[in-house]
């Protein structure tokens, strides 16, 4: 025991030792020499990941002479990030005690960065953003000004040749961060510009990389349109480039998110045409079938998809959900034995993979309609009816939304599921509007009047959502969401 | 001769020097013998708190002689694990002698207790205390049986008679200790006269079909009996002013008529970001200065599902900056108001699921009831976004220090004690505003 104790301490204890050293050594020597950005942003993320924000301070200070412009700066950055620590924290002894000095001091040091520098220096450019960002968390008037400044600092930077574009893409970050939506796609496309015009090797890696980062990901910033757009240029430039896996799929489910099916279709296609193998094919089958059954109205196509999923991927959990969709639209078109055939199939599946519990009651209540020779549930009808019929072929309306707090969920998650219905004007005469949900709505049973429900969902596949609203004219519009359950 | 001449001279000035001091000492003994008599006649005619009118239609609270503006938190800081039946002047741990010192540190002036039912000395400890210690002083609450199992029996004359000798009680036990600043009767009892809430009735009002008619019968009955209190606290104790308590302005038009002998209005109010037309309309309703002795924010998102600080702190700066808009002699406001209590000091652990013990130990998120005006959060299910358990400026932790559930003062803590150092409000902020 003393043995086995002293032989996991030993080198516990080494490599702490060793560890120790490394980081001295690592602080030690970036803070010998500090002459640019890249020491300083060293020197900064060593300090500032353990919050030690008053002792980079002090040190900065005694190092004033190296670099009087970046050293400004970075005591200004350090009381900046101290300020939105300490609110993070709610630390507000010291954030109401010392905060005004440090406001004080980053004012004074920001500007005196400004000072140093001139306006083709990337530094200058960094410190214009501080004073905004700081003026921003302030939520002075004042800001507005800085904003102004901060636009015309990147463009005239911009102008200048011979330039660090990443500069620009920083400034847009930050504006995008911040919710600054129109401002930051303006500095996006100026930094996408310069990028395409470069003739740099790593031109296309930093428009995937620049796509990646604006593309939909749940709770996070982004800008998903602006990212397609960046998929767009890409393809323009490079037309014979073909994106990887991951990439791929992310094109797709990012137009999928902001409900662009229509462009969403073909990049899943792309993605079962050259990833065959992928693990994502499966889901992209199950939507490609559903996108052509409820957007595209083309039936037959999207039979073949669910049944391509079927055959290819017998242990996926989608299989479930495709015989479901496979039943319905068979009931839906009155053939009834095809769809007790596909809900049988179902059953049979669901002791094998486990996993359908979401849509045993479903099939249970299909199956009861064609026992009992009834219509389908009015609220499904209605979806299929308009989506298939009515609305066929013709845009997706903008006046019926579906709003989900996240599209990815794990089973059990709870989520918010609420409407956006736009009615034409009506003044000040409330208009009536009936709510018609359907589709896989896990625990939840909304009424026609909910414009929103919360539900959870047990197994992990993807799930369908369908709305039609309705006003006392008729239909105003439908729409229809996806959600990954997943492990 | 000229020698002689100016040594008489010499005598007769020391003389005349000598009776002029003699004079002017008597003259300074006298003088200061008035003053003090003057002070003291002053200290016999004035009331130590009393409330002035001013010609031009505005009320100022004064205590001692000088202008006092009412800077105040409800005290009623039940700790984790406990529920309404904390009795915080039995503590042995003295809990208000940590939140004094807190509360003075903040700016804080007084306190308000819904009710003082404990033992009379702990009661007294408490008060002396807080003003001894920290200058803090007390308002004492009496909630005239709204919560009496049935309901409160205001149409009949023993339950009258019963509420009567508490108060009366109340107000000898208490009437003499320095650090009372003034007596609130009832709280929200005027929304039982709808029916509604705390349903009380008596033959006369069953009688009556028109549910309008019955409201202003309850109305009346309430009212003339929180007068003949009032009056009768006066004749006991003509120190304090009497508060009448009041839920928003609801039937204060009936009490227009009914209550001379009220001194003030002690108001609950929820309106959000502002007080909206509430000094205007009390002036033109039932003109008498107003306290708000209920009024603040909670510090949870229930949208979001959490705690949200900013929230909160954005809501009271806000309101506090309306009180003091409406204090006396700032000619842009209605110059009614005396000052505020917050709801509260200390977040309340019990009050979402009162009726288990377990939760009484656990800070619940959820959110018992809706109010629109708290706008941040409305979109939550049901539309349910206050949080009773999230209403304090100062959070409470598990964690045990003396005896005593560590305190966490909250942003807004902070936020309003920068605010009172500058309550003008003309120079800028000087932190994060809001979310």
């Amino acid at each position: 025991m003393k043995n086995r104790l002293s032989s996991l301490l030993i080198p516990i204890l080494i490599s702490c030792i060793f560890n120790f050293t490394f980081i001295c050594y690592a602080q030690d020597s970036s803070e010998s020499n500090l002459s640019g950005e890249e020491d300083f942003k060293k020197l900064k993320d060593s300090y500032l990941e353990n919050n030690r924000y008053s002792e980079f301070v002090d040190y900065l200070k005694e190092k004033r002479d190296t670099n009087p412009a970046w050293v400004s700066y970075y005591i200004a950055l350090a009381r900046h990030q101290q300020l939105q620590y300490l609110e993070e924290s709610q630390e507000w002894q010291e954030y109401f005690d010392k905060g005004e000095e440090y406001r004080q001091e980053l004012i004074k040091e920001v500007l005196n960065a400004i000072n140093l520098t001139q306006e083709k220096d990337p530094l200058f450019v960094y410190a214009k953003s501080l004073l905004w960002e700081f003026h921003r968390d302030m939520q002075v008037e004042e800001e507005k000004d800085y904003l102004l400044g901060l636009l015309s600092t990147v463009r005239k930077y911009s102008d200048a040749g011979d330039i660090d574009i990443s500069v620009i893409k920083y400034v847009a970050d930050k504006l995008n961060n911040y919710g600054e939506r129109t401002n930051s796609l303006k500095i996006y496309n100026i930094y996408l510009g310069k990028l395409v015009s470069s003739l740099k090797e790593d031109r296309d890696s930093k428009l995937i990389s620049l796509a990646k980062q604006l593309s939909y990901r749940d709770g996070q910033i982004c800008n998903p349109f602006f990212a397609e757009e960046v998929f767009k240029k890409l393809k323009e430039i490079s037309p014979d480039l073909t994106l990887d896996e991951e990439t791929q799929y992310l094109r797709a489910y990012n137009l999928e998110k902001i409900k662009q099916y229509s462009g969403s279709y073909p990049q899943y296609q792309v993605l079962v045409e050259n990833y065959p193998r992928s693990a994502y094919c499966s889901e992209a089958l199950f939507k490609m079938g559903l996108m052509c059954a409820y957007i595209l109205g083309d039936i037959p196509t999207a039979v073949d998809y669910l049944n391509e999923l079927i055959e290819r991927f017998p242990l996926s959990p989608n299989i479930i959900a495709a015989f479901y969709q496979l039943g319905l639209i068979s009931q839906y078109q009155g053939d009834i034995s095809k769809a007790q055939e596909y809900y049988k199939r179902l059953l049979d599946n669901s002791a094998k993979l486990s996993c359908c519990e979401d849509y045993i009651r479903n099939v249970q209540d299909r199956l009861k309609e064609i026992e009992e020779k009834q219509p389908l549930e009015f609220n499904l009808k209605s979806f299929m009816d308009f989506s298939m019929k009515e609305a066929k072929g013709i845009a997706w309306s903008n006046n019926v939304d579906i709003n989900v707090q996240a599209f990815r969920l794990v089973p059990q998650q709870v989520v918010r599921v609420s409407s956006v219905a736009l009615p034409e004007e009506s003044g000040c005469f409330q208009i009536n509007l009936e709510y018609l949900w359907a589709g896989d709505l896990g625990n939840a049973h909304p009424g026609n009047n909910d414009d929103s429900f919360s539900t959870h969902y047990t197994s992990p596949t993807t799930k369908v959502i369908m709305l039609v609203v309705i006003t006392p004219t008729g239909i105003l519009g439908h729409s229809l969401v996806f959600l990954d359950v997943n492990y | 001769m000229k020698l002689n001449t100016n040594k008489s001279r010499f005598r007769e000035e020391s003389r005349r020097h000598k009776r002029e001091r003699f004079l002017f000492v008597v003259s300074c003994f006298l003088l200061l013998f008035v003053s003090m008599f003057l002070v003291g006649l002053s200290k016999q005619t004035r009331q130590a708190v009393y409330i002035k009118k001013y010609k031009d239609g505005g009320y100022e609270l004064f205590v001692n002689q000088r202008p006092y503006i009412i800077k105040g938190v409800c005290y009623n800081p039940v700790a984790v694990g406990k529920n309404h039946e904390y009795d915080l002047f039995s503590d042995p741990n003295k809990p208000w002698i940590l939140d004094g010192k807190l509360m003075q540190e903040m700016g804080i002036n007084t306190v308000r207790f819904y009710k003082v039912d404990s033992e009379p000395e702990k009661v007294r400890e408490v008060i002396g205390d807080l003003y001894q210690r920290y200058g803090i002083r007390s308002i004492l609450g009496h909630w005239l049986g709204f919560w009496e199992y049935p309901c409160p029996r205001y149409g009949d004359e023993d339950f009258r008679k019963k509420i009567r000798d508490e108060v009366i009680q109340m107000v000898n036990l208490y009437k003499d200790e320095e650090g009372v600043l003034f007596w609130v009767l009832g709280n929200e009892n005027n929304y039982s006269f709808s029916g509604q809430v705390n349903p009380w009735s008596n033959e006369e009002i069953d009688k009556e079909v028109n549910p309008s008619k019955q409201r202003e019968m309850r109305a009346k009955i309430y009212y003339s009996f929180v007068n003949e209190l009032a009056r009768e606290i006066h004749k006991l104790d003509p120190n304090h002013p009497v508060a009448l308590g009041n839920g928003e302005l609801v039937g204060l038009e009936f009490a227009n008529d009914l209550c001379p002998d009220i001194d003030l209005v002690a108001c609950i109010i929820y309106r959000g970001k502002t007080f909206g037309n509430l000094f205007k309309s009390l002036k033109m309703t039932f003109d008498r200065p107003l306290v708000i002795t209920e009024f603040g924010a909670d510090s949870f998102d229930a949208y979001k599902d959490s705690e949200d600080q900013h929230m909160q702190a954005f809501f009271l700066e806000s309101q506090w900056r309306q009180i003091y808009q409406n204090l006396y002699g700032d000619k842009d406001g209605a110059e009614n108001c005396l000052g505020g209590t917050i709801f509260e000091w200390t977040d309340e652990w019990w009050k979402h699921n009162e009726c288990y013990q377990e939760a009484w130990s656990v800070h619940d998120n959820g959110a018992g009831w809706s109010n629109g005006s708290y706008y941040f959060d409305i979109k939550a299910e049901g539309n349910l976004n206050m949080n009773e358990e999230w209403f304090g400026i100062v959070s409470l932790s598990e964690e045990l220090e003396n005896g005593i559930n560590k305190r966490i003062p909250k942003k807004s803590y902070y936020v309003l004690r920068e605010f009172w150092k500058n309550p003008v409000g003309k120079e800028k902020m000087k932190y994060k505003k809001s979310r």
